[in-house]
């Protein structure tokens, strides 16, 4: 019986092409958004976590909290010194710190002038502890070396034709605000965005190209024993306070394990995923008043149609089948669809990301109960959006909706 | 004493008691139907006649197991039915009565074969045999070529004996007819009302409701319906001529 209840739903909405139709579009957009933003939004963490699984569970990064070159009478006070990272290098369990000056260098190439990140690291002994992360290994070329002078690794993003317009290959010159460097080597693709887009020189370069020789932008700390991050989390954060004399809860600098760095990110990032994925609710409750809205009219229109299955047999709950089906039917092929779009836009945006950063380096997240699940949740929506209609239909004398 | 058979023979396949049924219409009621008497028996071709507004559309109703009465009592096969739920008469309906309704009313998203298979549906009977079944009975009302098409792709008269096949269906036990001839041209009126004068010579039991008096002489009892109340039962005196095809049906 419930095929030929199907058989009947089917050849109800097809009667109503239009109708149909706009209805379903309701569904569509809610389940396109929904799914986009879930696998797109997943897959955005799992990158995020797998960095995190390269940079090591063993890593804290000390920063300012002033914005680098921020303008501000102040700003000269807050920024963290070389007297900051001896003080950090002395704290207990700390096993390496590795200093980094962080600038935007003005970058000549080919005629063309661009702005860019320029971050400097030292090449003595602590190289191991950034080294270790593979963030980065050099595709072409070398990394630099101790005794390097004018030297510059450059990110793949920056070595790309896209950039000036012409690729930068190893051995040739390029100048930052004034001064000429060789490139001898180019960095993978894939990876850290901020990274690949990053041209990295000696500490002692750079300090004296910006003129910053005391300056510290982050730290990045090795502990000796990852076990006990937490605590030398505190121990530095004690140490630090003491030597820039402020009070506990008044730091001007931030200490973090690469995980709380994460986790901050992952906040900002969850409270829009939220956000976005109401609107995307919003919208799944219109379509499903839609869904009421064409199963109510439908009942007005199909009032003789009702009395005519009843006078030939119909009980009220075989009416109710017949709309409730109708309704879930609906509410399926909006599903179908919304899913089909919304991976459709998941793999452009993945595409348009890759093409930005790196091929390889972000996945949308599409599992198959992210896809099942999405169809369910339609069909449940358009289900109970036919309840209502669907009960009306039932419950009509038989008389009364002959004579409609 | 009377035999078993007579007993059966004696017993009405329909009975209606003192059947009231009054609308509240507003503040005013309105008693369309004062307590009226009818018993059919089995085999019997029965015209209910009266203008509009007698109240012979709220007894089709009762009759018809469409609607419930007010005060007094309906027997189907001895059984009172009077106060059963909605999804039992459904089922009574569905297997017991057949419907051939003035306007057609089949279902337009649906082909004359489905439309005929559509009561058995209800009655959860596999598609194979309701399907040989709907040819079967779409080929005795002459449309066996006409079985894969929608009703608005039928005319009038066809569509009417696409019906007469959907009634016959369940094989029930009454075929109740509301205006058969209403919405057809004469011809077409005279050949529905032929299948009917067949169904009742091969012992199918007809209850037809309409205003029309010469159509009613078909029948062989009329019960005339005035102001809710039968006020006259004669004898139909066209009865069992089949072949009288030339009488003009009056369309409403």
């Amino acid at each position: 019986m419930i095929k030929d209840f199907f058989k009947l739903a089917v050849e109800n909405i097809t009667h109503r092409k239009v109708r149909s139709w706009l209805t379903i579009l309701g569904i569509v957009i809610g389940i396109a958004a929904m799914v986009a933003l879930v696998s797109l939004g997943q897959g955005l963490q799992y990158t995020v976590d797998q960095q995190f699984v390269k940079v090591g569970a063993d890593k804290i990064t000390v920063q300012s909290k002033a914005v680098v070159g921020a303008p501000g009478s102040e700003s000269g006070n807050t920024k963290l010194t070389i007297a900051d990272f001896n003080v950090v290098k002395r704290s207990a369990g700390v096993d390496q710190v590795v200093q980094v000056l962080s600038r935007s260098g003005k970058v000549e190439f080919n005629k063309k002038t661009k702005f860019e990140m320029v971050r400097a690291l030292p090449v003595d002994e602590t190289r191991k502890v950034y080294e270790e992360t593979g963030l980065y290994d050099t595709e072409f070329g070398r990394t630099l070396k101790s005794g390097d002078k004018h030297k510059v690794v450059i990110g793949s993003t920056i070595a790309k034709e896209t950039t000036f317009g012409k690729a930068i290959n190893v051995n040739e010159k390029i100048t930052i605000n004034g001064v000429e460097y060789t490139v001898v080597g180019i960095m993978k693709t894939g990876g850290n965005p901020g990274i690949s887009s990053a041209i990295i020189m000696t500490i002692d370069d750079a300090r004296e190209l910006f003129n910053a020789p005391d300056e510290v932008s982050i730290m990045m700390v090795k502990v000796q024993d990852s076990r006990d991050i937490d605590k030398v989390v505190e121990n530095i954060k004690k140490d630090l306070r003491r030597h820039r004399n402020v009070k506990e809860g008044k730091e001007d600098f931030t200490v973090q394990t690469t995980k709380q760095f994460i986790e901050s990110y992952l906040t900002i990032f969850n409270v829009i995923t939220t956000l976005l994925v109401g609107l995307a609710s919003i919208s799944l409750l219109v379509g499903a008043i839609g869904i009421a809205n064409t199963m109510y009219t439908a009942v007005l229109e199909r009032m003789r149609e009702i009395g005519i299955m009843k006078a030939v047999g119909a009980k009220n709950s075989d009416i109710l089948q017949i709309f409730l089906i109708e309704s879930a039917l609906i509410g399926f092929l909006g599903g179908a669809i919304g899913v089909l779009i919304g991976v459709g836009i998941s793999k452009i945006a993945e595409f348009a990301i890759g093409a930005f950063l790196g091929p390889g380096f972000f996945q949308v997240f599409l599992p198959w109960w992210l896809l099942v699940g999405a169809i369910l949740f339609a069909m449940i929506i358009g289900t109970l959006s036919g309840i209502l209609p669907a009960r009306q239909a039932a419950e009509l004398p038989p008389v009364e909706a002959l004579r409609g | 004493m009377n035999s078993k058979d007579d007993k059966e023979k004696d017993k009405p396949i329909i009975e209606l008691k003192d059947v009231w049924k009054i609308y509240q219409i507003g503040e005013v009621k309105v008693e369309a139907l004062r307590g009226i008497n009818i018993k059919v028996f089995k085999g019997e071709f029965v015209a209910i006649q009266g203008p509009s507004g007698s109240g012979k559309s709220t007894a089709m109703n009762m009759v018809g197991c469409l609607d419930i009465p007010t005060k007094g009592h309906i027997y189907l096969h001895g059984r009172d039915i009077s106060h059963l739920s909605e999804s039992d008469l459904a089922q009574i309906r569905g297997k017991k009565i057949g419907f051939i309704f003035q306007k057609f009313n089949l279902i337009n998203t649906l082909t004359a074969k489905e439309n005929v298979m559509l009561p058995l549906t209800f009655l959860d009977i596999p598609e194979s045999i309701r399907r040989e079944r709907a040819e079967e009975l779409l080929t005795l009302v002459e449309l066996s070529n006409r079985m894969d098409h929608k009703p608005n792709e039928l005319s009038g008269g066809q569509q009417q004996r696409v019906a007469i096949a959907r009634a016959l269906s369940v094989n029930p036990d009454i075929i109740l007819a509301d205006e058969p001839t209403g919405n057809l041209d004469s011809k077409s009126g005279s050949s529905v009302m032929g299948f009917l004068q067949d169904l009742h010579q091969k012992g199918k039991t007809i209850i037809m409701v309409t205003h029309d008096d010469k159509l009613a002489q078909y029948a062989e009892r009329i019960e005339v319906l005035k102001d809710g109340e039968i006020i006259q039962t004669v004898k139909g005196s066209k009865h069992h001529t089949k072949n009288e095809h030339n009488i003009v049906v009056n369309k409403k």
